[in-house]
Protein backbone atom coordinates (compact mmCIF):
# COMPACT_ATOMS: atom_id res chain seq x y z
CA UNK A 1 0.00 0.00 0.00
CA UNK A 2 0.70 3.06 -0.51
CA UNK A 3 0.32 5.99 2.01
CA UNK A 4 1.08 10.23 1.12
CA UNK A 5 2.15 13.09 3.64
CA UNK A 6 3.46 10.44 6.98
CA UNK A 7 5.97 12.68 8.42
CA UNK A 8 7.22 9.92 11.01
CA UNK A 9 6.53 6.49 12.01
CA UNK A 10 4.45 7.37 14.35
CA UNK A 11 2.18 9.04 12.35
CA UNK A 12 2.19 6.01 9.99
CA UNK A 13 0.98 3.90 13.41
CA UNK A 14 -1.81 6.17 13.97
CA UNK A 15 -2.78 6.06 10.57
CA UNK A 16 -2.68 2.57 10.24
CA UNK A 17 -4.46 1.95 13.33
CA UNK A 18 -6.96 4.43 12.35
CA UNK A 19 -7.64 2.18 8.90
CA UNK A 20 -7.32 -1.09 10.67
CA UNK A 21 -8.12 -0.88 14.15
CA UNK A 22 -7.67 -4.00 15.00
CA UNK A 23 -3.90 -3.81 14.70
CA UNK A 24 -3.48 -2.20 17.89
CA UNK A 25 -4.15 -5.42 19.64
CA UNK A 26 -1.35 -7.06 17.60
CA UNK A 27 2.70 -7.17 18.69
CA UNK A 28 4.46 -6.33 15.38
CA UNK A 29 8.46 -5.64 14.77
CA UNK A 30 8.98 -2.69 11.82
CA UNK A 31 11.25 -2.24 9.30
CA UNK A 32 12.48 0.97 7.47
CA UNK A 33 13.88 0.25 4.28
CA UNK A 34 15.12 -3.07 5.36
CA UNK A 35 15.97 -2.05 8.76
CA UNK A 36 14.47 -2.80 12.11
CA UNK A 37 13.38 0.26 13.76
CA UNK A 38 12.58 0.17 17.31
CA UNK A 39 11.73 4.43 18.02
CA UNK A 40 9.83 6.88 16.25
CA UNK A 41 11.78 7.76 13.22
CA UNK A 42 11.26 10.58 10.70
CA UNK A 43 10.36 10.10 6.82
CA UNK A 44 12.12 12.10 4.55
CA UNK A 45 11.18 11.15 0.42
CA UNK A 46 10.04 7.61 -0.43
CA UNK A 47 10.30 4.99 2.12
CA UNK A 48 9.83 1.33 1.98
CA UNK A 49 8.17 0.09 5.61
CA UNK A 50 7.66 -3.69 6.57
CA UNK A 51 5.43 -4.46 9.25
CA UNK A 52 6.76 -8.13 10.29
CA UNK A 53 4.22 -10.22 13.08
CA UNK A 54 5.69 -12.77 15.34
CA UNK A 55 5.49 -16.59 14.35
CA UNK A 56 5.41 -19.18 16.30
CA UNK A 57 4.38 -22.02 13.72
CA UNK A 58 6.56 -25.15 13.17
CA UNK B 1 36.82 -49.41 5.06
CA UNK B 2 35.09 -46.58 6.67
CA UNK B 3 36.98 -43.65 5.72
CA UNK B 4 36.86 -45.15 1.83
CA UNK B 5 32.97 -45.34 2.18
CA UNK B 6 32.10 -41.79 3.31
CA UNK B 7 34.48 -40.58 0.78
CA UNK B 8 31.97 -42.53 -1.45
CA UNK B 9 28.87 -41.21 0.67
CA UNK B 10 29.82 -37.47 0.89
CA UNK B 11 31.73 -37.86 -2.31
CA UNK B 12 29.04 -35.07 -3.84
CA UNK B 13 29.45 -32.24 -1.29
CA UNK B 14 33.51 -33.05 -0.98
CA UNK B 15 33.79 -32.19 -4.84
CA UNK B 16 32.56 -28.27 -3.80
CA UNK B 17 35.86 -26.60 -3.79
CA UNK B 18 34.64 -24.51 -1.05
CA UNK B 19 33.77 -27.29 1.15
CA UNK B 20 36.46 -30.11 0.19
CA UNK B 21 37.82 -32.82 2.90
CA UNK B 22 38.60 -30.20 5.53
CA UNK B 23 34.44 -28.82 5.24
CA UNK B 24 33.40 -32.40 5.79
CA UNK B 25 35.96 -32.93 8.72
CA UNK B 26 34.58 -29.57 10.05
CA UNK B 27 30.87 -31.27 9.73
CA UNK B 28 32.51 -34.44 11.25
CA UNK B 29 32.96 -32.56 14.30
CA UNK B 30 30.13 -30.82 14.58
CA UNK B 31 27.12 -31.08 17.06
CA UNK B 32 24.27 -29.89 16.40
CA UNK B 33 20.77 -29.35 18.02
CA UNK B 34 17.28 -30.00 16.69
CA UNK B 35 14.42 -28.57 18.85
CA UNK B 36 10.96 -30.00 17.85
CA UNK B 37 10.78 -33.30 15.32
CA UNK B 38 8.09 -31.43 13.70
CA UNK B 39 7.21 -29.48 10.23
CA UNK B 40 11.05 -27.52 10.32
CA UNK B 41 12.55 -30.15 12.40
CA UNK B 42 11.96 -32.94 9.95
CA UNK B 43 13.43 -31.89 6.72
CA UNK B 44 16.57 -30.07 8.82
CA UNK B 45 17.14 -33.69 10.64
CA UNK B 46 17.08 -35.15 7.15
CA UNK B 47 19.53 -33.23 5.23
CA UNK B 48 21.48 -32.65 8.25
CA UNK B 49 22.19 -36.42 9.07
CA UNK B 50 22.83 -36.73 5.32
CA UNK B 51 25.66 -34.02 5.06
CA UNK B 52 27.32 -36.29 8.09
CA UNK B 53 27.19 -33.84 11.31
CA UNK B 54 29.14 -35.92 13.29
CA UNK B 55 26.84 -35.57 16.76
CA UNK B 56 23.17 -34.70 15.96
CA UNK B 57 20.66 -34.14 18.59
CA UNK B 58 16.84 -34.51 18.55
CA UNK B 59 14.74 -33.49 21.57
CA UNK B 60 10.91 -33.72 21.18
CA UNK B 61 8.57 -34.85 23.97
CA UNK B 62 5.45 -35.23 21.27
CA UNK B 63 4.45 -38.86 19.38
CA UNK B 64 3.76 -39.13 16.06
CA UNK B 65 -0.54 -38.58 14.86
CA UNK B 66 -1.98 -38.97 11.54
CA UNK B 67 -2.44 -35.02 11.03
CA UNK B 68 1.54 -35.19 10.85
CA UNK B 69 2.21 -36.80 8.17
CA UNK B 70 1.82 -34.42 5.38
CA UNK B 71 4.65 -32.11 6.62
CA UNK B 72 6.41 -34.54 9.04
CA UNK B 73 8.38 -36.22 6.64
CA UNK B 74 10.34 -38.86 8.47
CA UNK B 75 7.14 -40.57 9.34
CA UNK B 76 4.97 -42.67 7.87
CA UNK B 77 1.20 -44.85 9.22
CA UNK B 78 3.66 -47.27 10.70
CA UNK B 79 4.75 -44.55 13.50
CA UNK B 80 1.44 -43.30 14.84
CA UNK B 81 2.09 -43.51 18.84
CA UNK B 82 5.19 -43.39 18.37
CA UNK B 83 7.87 -40.59 19.88
CA UNK B 84 9.12 -38.70 17.25
CA UNK B 85 12.64 -37.86 18.77
CA UNK B 86 12.91 -42.08 19.32
CA UNK B 87 11.48 -42.82 15.82
CA UNK B 88 13.62 -39.96 13.71
CA UNK B 89 16.90 -41.25 15.66
CA UNK B 90 15.87 -44.68 13.93
CA UNK B 91 15.29 -43.43 10.71
CA UNK B 92 17.84 -40.92 10.69
CA UNK B 93 20.71 -44.24 11.89
CA UNK B 94 19.35 -46.05 8.39
CA UNK B 95 20.32 -42.87 6.52
CA UNK B 96 23.62 -42.27 8.10
CA UNK B 97 24.78 -44.61 10.47
CA UNK B 98 27.96 -43.13 10.63
CA UNK B 99 27.37 -40.50 12.90
CA UNK B 100 26.32 -40.25 16.53
CA UNK B 101 22.45 -39.75 17.12
CA UNK B 102 21.01 -38.58 20.29
CA UNK B 103 17.77 -38.56 20.85
CA UNK B 104 15.43 -36.75 24.06
CA UNK B 105 12.11 -38.13 24.05
CA UNK B 106 11.02 -35.01 27.02
CA UNK B 107 9.99 -31.81 26.67
CA UNK B 108 12.55 -28.49 26.51
CA UNK B 109 12.09 -26.60 29.57
CA UNK B 110 13.60 -24.18 32.05
CA UNK B 111 14.89 -26.77 34.53
CA UNK B 112 16.91 -29.41 31.60
CA UNK B 113 17.42 -27.03 28.86
CA UNK B 114 20.47 -25.92 29.86
CA UNK B 115 22.08 -29.06 30.66
CA UNK B 116 20.86 -30.38 27.17
CA UNK B 117 21.93 -27.47 25.02
CA UNK B 118 25.58 -27.14 26.84
CA UNK B 119 26.87 -30.49 24.84
CA UNK B 120 26.15 -29.07 21.64
CA UNK B 121 27.40 -25.53 19.47
CA UNK B 122 24.46 -24.75 17.06
CA UNK B 123 20.90 -25.12 18.01
CA UNK B 124 17.99 -25.40 15.73
CA UNK B 125 14.55 -23.97 16.89
CA UNK B 126 12.09 -25.87 15.12
CA UNK B 127 9.67 -25.59 17.80
CA UNK B 128 5.22 -24.85 17.65
CA UNK B 129 5.27 -22.15 20.20
CA UNK B 130 6.05 -19.11 21.53
CA UNK B 131 6.64 -20.34 25.04
CA UNK B 132 9.65 -22.89 23.37
CA UNK B 133 11.45 -19.88 21.48
CA UNK B 134 11.72 -17.63 23.99
CA UNK B 135 13.19 -20.40 26.49
CA UNK B 136 15.44 -21.53 23.69
CA UNK B 137 16.56 -18.09 23.01
CA UNK B 138 17.32 -17.29 26.27
CA UNK B 139 18.97 -20.78 27.27
CA UNK B 140 21.41 -19.57 23.69
CA UNK B 141 22.22 -16.18 24.91
CA UNK B 142 23.17 -17.62 28.45
CA UNK B 143 25.59 -20.89 27.24
CA UNK B 144 26.77 -18.26 23.63
CA UNK B 145 25.38 -20.73 21.69
CA UNK B 146 24.60 -20.03 17.78
CA UNK B 147 21.00 -20.41 17.20
CA UNK B 148 19.31 -21.31 13.65
CA UNK B 149 15.65 -19.94 13.87
CA UNK B 150 13.11 -21.01 11.62
CA UNK B 151 9.31 -20.24 12.01
CA UNK B 152 5.91 -20.50 9.85
CA UNK B 153 2.66 -18.51 10.20
CA UNK B 154 -0.14 -19.88 7.23
CA UNK B 155 2.04 -19.23 3.83
CA UNK B 156 4.70 -17.23 5.02
CA UNK B 157 8.16 -18.41 7.40
CA UNK B 158 11.06 -16.27 9.07
CA UNK B 159 14.53 -17.87 9.02
CA UNK B 160 17.61 -16.25 11.06
CA UNK B 161 20.65 -16.72 12.56
CA UNK B 162 20.83 -15.19 16.35
CA UNK B 163 23.59 -15.27 18.44
CA UNK B 164 25.84 -16.09 16.42
CA UNK B 165 29.48 -14.39 17.57
CA UNK B 166 31.42 -12.62 15.47
CA UNK B 167 34.15 -9.90 15.67
CA UNK B 168 32.94 -7.49 13.76
CA UNK B 169 28.83 -7.43 14.94
CA UNK B 170 27.24 -7.84 18.08
CA UNK B 171 25.24 -11.13 18.01
CA UNK B 172 21.57 -9.84 18.10
CA UNK B 173 19.12 -12.14 19.28
CA UNK B 174 15.42 -12.81 18.88
CA UNK B 175 14.33 -10.71 21.49
CA UNK B 176 16.21 -7.81 19.78
CA UNK B 177 13.25 -8.14 17.24
CA UNK B 178 10.51 -9.30 19.49
CA UNK B 179 11.40 -8.30 23.45
CA UNK B 180 8.25 -9.81 24.84
CA UNK B 181 6.31 -13.22 24.47
CA UNK B 182 2.57 -12.34 22.67
CA UNK B 183 -0.06 -12.70 25.23
CA UNK B 184 -3.05 -15.52 24.30
CA UNK B 185 -4.93 -14.00 20.83
CA UNK B 186 -2.28 -11.86 19.75
CA UNK B 187 -0.78 -14.82 17.46
CA UNK B 188 -2.65 -17.84 15.79
CA UNK B 189 -0.60 -20.74 16.87
CA UNK B 190 -0.13 -23.57 13.89
CA UNK B 191 -3.37 -25.80 14.76
CA UNK B 192 -5.41 -22.51 14.27
CA UNK B 193 -3.58 -21.32 11.84
CA UNK B 194 -3.15 -24.19 9.17
CA UNK B 195 -0.02 -24.72 6.96
CA UNK B 196 0.66 -26.40 3.81
CA UNK B 197 3.18 -29.26 4.33
CA UNK B 198 5.42 -27.38 1.44
CA UNK B 199 6.03 -23.92 3.41
CA UNK B 200 8.17 -25.86 6.88
CA UNK B 201 9.75 -28.43 4.33
CA UNK B 202 11.47 -25.33 2.11
CA UNK B 203 12.37 -23.08 6.10
CA UNK B 204 13.49 -26.21 7.64
CA UNK B 205 15.36 -27.41 4.60
CA UNK B 206 16.79 -23.56 4.56
CA UNK B 207 17.55 -24.11 8.37
CA UNK B 208 19.94 -27.03 7.63
CA UNK B 209 21.82 -24.91 4.71
CA UNK B 210 22.34 -22.21 7.27
CA UNK B 211 24.04 -24.88 9.60
CA UNK B 212 26.36 -26.36 7.25
CA UNK B 213 27.27 -22.45 6.22
CA UNK B 214 28.42 -21.95 9.54
CA UNK B 215 29.89 -25.27 10.43
CA UNK B 216 32.37 -25.15 6.85
CA UNK B 217 32.42 -21.03 6.80
CA UNK B 218 30.89 -20.88 3.54
CA UNK B 219 28.66 -18.31 1.68
CA UNK B 220 26.61 -15.83 4.01
CA UNK B 221 24.91 -16.96 6.56
CA UNK B 222 21.79 -14.95 7.73
CA UNK B 223 23.89 -13.91 10.94
CA UNK B 224 21.68 -10.48 12.14
CA UNK B 225 19.71 -10.51 9.22
CA UNK B 226 15.77 -11.70 9.28
CA UNK B 227 14.65 -13.59 5.81
CA UNK B 228 10.82 -13.58 5.14
CA UNK B 229 9.57 -15.80 2.69
CA UNK B 230 6.01 -15.49 0.89
CA UNK B 231 5.08 -18.75 -0.40
CA UNK B 232 1.86 -17.02 -2.53
CA UNK B 233 3.95 -14.74 -4.41
CA UNK B 234 7.62 -16.09 -3.92
CA UNK B 235 8.75 -12.65 -2.09
CA UNK B 236 11.60 -12.88 -0.27
CA UNK B 237 12.12 -10.04 2.26
CA UNK B 238 15.34 -9.67 3.78
CA UNK B 239 16.11 -7.28 7.03
CA UNK B 240 19.00 -6.29 9.28
CA UNK B 241 18.54 -6.95 13.05
CA UNK B 242 20.31 -4.77 15.57
CA UNK B 243 21.11 -5.29 19.09
CA UNK B 244 18.44 -3.47 21.59
CA UNK B 245 20.26 -3.04 25.24
CA UNK B 246 16.81 -2.55 26.76
CA UNK B 247 15.62 -5.97 25.66
CA UNK B 248 19.03 -7.62 27.17
CA UNK B 249 17.21 -6.66 30.50
CA UNK B 250 14.93 -9.44 30.04
CA UNK B 251 16.90 -12.13 29.33
CA UNK B 252 17.14 -14.23 32.57
CA UNK B 253 20.75 -12.95 33.77
CA UNK B 254 22.13 -16.28 34.43
CA UNK B 255 21.23 -20.03 35.42
CA UNK B 256 19.11 -19.77 38.62
CA UNK B 257 16.90 -16.51 37.08
CA UNK B 258 16.63 -18.87 33.90
CA UNK B 259 15.11 -21.67 36.04
CA UNK B 260 12.36 -19.51 38.17
CA UNK B 261 11.50 -17.93 34.54
CA UNK B 262 8.09 -18.28 33.94
CA UNK B 263 8.09 -19.29 30.04
CA UNK B 264 4.58 -20.68 30.16
CA UNK B 265 2.91 -17.53 31.71
CA UNK B 266 2.09 -15.79 28.57
CA UNK B 267 -0.21 -18.79 27.66
CA UNK B 268 -2.15 -19.35 30.22
CA UNK B 269 -5.58 -17.05 29.86
CA UNK B 270 -5.24 -15.97 33.12
CA UNK B 271 -2.27 -14.48 34.54
CA UNK B 272 -2.31 -15.67 38.06
CA UNK B 273 -0.21 -19.16 38.25
CA UNK B 274 0.43 -21.22 40.96
CA UNK B 275 4.15 -21.93 41.90
CA UNK B 276 4.78 -25.77 43.24
CA UNK B 277 7.24 -25.07 46.11
CA UNK B 278 10.20 -26.62 44.31
CA UNK B 279 9.83 -23.28 41.36
CA UNK B 280 8.60 -20.98 44.85
CA UNK B 281 12.40 -21.94 46.32
CA UNK B 282 13.72 -20.68 43.02
CA UNK B 283 12.29 -17.46 42.68
CA UNK B 284 12.49 -16.16 46.05
CA UNK B 285 16.31 -15.82 45.39
CA UNK B 286 15.56 -13.46 42.23
CA UNK B 287 15.60 -9.85 44.19
CA UNK B 288 12.82 -8.14 41.70
CA UNK B 289 10.18 -10.55 43.39
CA UNK B 290 7.88 -9.06 45.62
CA UNK B 291 6.71 -11.65 48.30
CA UNK B 292 3.12 -10.71 49.60
CA UNK B 293 2.38 -12.16 53.04
CA UNK B 294 -2.03 -12.37 52.61
CA UNK B 295 -2.01 -13.97 55.98
CA UNK B 296 -4.01 -11.95 59.16
CA UNK B 297 -2.20 -10.40 61.36
CA UNK B 298 -0.57 -12.69 63.73
CA UNK B 299 -1.00 -15.39 62.65
CA UNK B 300 1.49 -17.81 62.55
CA UNK B 301 3.91 -19.93 61.58
CA UNK B 302 6.47 -16.68 60.82
CA UNK B 303 9.03 -16.77 58.71
CA UNK B 304 12.53 -16.11 58.89
CA UNK B 305 13.55 -17.65 55.86
CA UNK B 306 12.53 -14.32 53.05
CA UNK B 307 11.60 -11.03 52.77
CA UNK B 308 7.87 -10.50 52.36
CA UNK B 309 5.90 -7.27 52.91
CA UNK B 310 2.34 -8.09 54.90
CA UNK B 311 -0.67 -7.47 53.39
CA UNK B 312 -3.82 -9.33 54.53
CA UNK B 313 -6.77 -10.28 51.90
CA UNK B 314 -8.98 -8.37 53.78
CA UNK B 315 -6.80 -5.24 53.07
CA UNK B 316 -5.61 -6.18 49.71
CA UNK B 317 -8.06 -3.62 47.73
CA UNK B 318 -7.15 -0.87 49.38
CA UNK B 319 -3.59 -1.36 49.41
CA UNK B 320 -3.06 -2.54 45.72
CA UNK B 321 -0.87 0.77 45.33
CA UNK B 322 2.14 -0.81 47.53
CA UNK B 323 2.59 -3.58 45.62
CA UNK B 324 5.30 -1.95 42.98
CA UNK B 325 7.43 -5.04 41.59
CA UNK B 326 6.42 -6.61 38.19
CA UNK B 327 6.98 -10.16 39.65
CA UNK B 328 4.55 -10.62 42.87
CA UNK B 329 4.37 -14.11 44.49
CA UNK B 330 1.40 -14.19 47.23
CA UNK B 331 1.37 -16.36 49.84
CA UNK B 332 -0.94 -17.81 52.55
CA UNK B 333 -0.96 -20.87 54.81
CA UNK B 334 -2.80 -23.06 52.76
CA UNK B 335 -2.96 -21.38 49.38
CA UNK B 336 -6.56 -20.69 48.96
CA UNK B 337 -6.48 -17.21 50.18
CA UNK B 338 -3.20 -16.26 47.98
CA UNK B 339 -4.96 -17.84 45.31
CA UNK B 340 -8.41 -15.28 45.95
CA UNK B 341 -5.37 -12.77 46.08
CA UNK B 342 -4.13 -13.24 42.52
CA UNK B 343 -6.91 -13.10 41.20
CA UNK B 344 -7.88 -9.41 42.71
CA UNK B 345 -4.29 -8.28 41.37
CA UNK B 346 -5.14 -10.12 38.29
CA UNK B 347 -7.96 -8.11 37.36
CA UNK B 348 -6.62 -4.90 38.90
CA UNK B 349 -3.11 -5.28 36.73
CA UNK B 350 -3.73 -7.28 33.75
CA UNK B 351 -1.02 -8.62 32.24
CA UNK B 352 1.21 -5.17 33.41
CA UNK B 353 2.71 -7.80 36.15
CA UNK B 354 3.20 -11.36 36.67
CA UNK B 355 1.14 -12.53 39.49
CA UNK B 356 1.89 -16.41 41.46
CA UNK B 357 0.34 -18.05 44.23
CA UNK B 358 2.26 -20.35 46.54
CA UNK B 359 -0.16 -23.69 45.81
CA UNK B 360 -0.87 -25.10 49.08
CA UNK B 361 0.64 -22.54 50.94
CA UNK B 362 3.43 -22.34 53.68
CA UNK B 363 2.23 -25.34 54.80
CA UNK B 364 3.84 -27.54 51.88
CA UNK B 365 6.70 -25.41 51.04
CA UNK B 366 7.77 -26.07 54.89
CA UNK B 367 7.42 -30.08 54.23
CA UNK B 368 9.60 -29.79 51.11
Amino acid sequence: MILDDIPDTATLLETLNTMYPQMANTKFAMALNTKVIKENTILHGDNNIALLPPFSGG
Amino acid sequence: MANHKNNERYQRQITLKELGEIGQLKLKEAKVLVVGAGGLGCPALLYLAGAGIGKLGIIDFDQVTLSNLHRQVIFSVHDIGLSKALRAADVLEQINPDIDIIAFNEKLNNRNALDILKNFDIILDGTDNFESRYLINDACVLLKKTLVYGAISRFEGQLAVFNHPSEIKTAVNYRDLFPQEPTDGEVLNCEEAGVIGVLPGIIGTMMANETIKLITHIGDALVNRLLTYNSLNNHFFEMELSANPETAMMIPRDADAFRAYQYDWFCSTNSAFDLVPEQFQEMIKDKNTQLVDVREAGEGPELADFNAIHIPLSRLQQQIPDIESTNIILFCRSGKRSKVAAEILSRHFGRSKKIYSLKDGIASWHKF
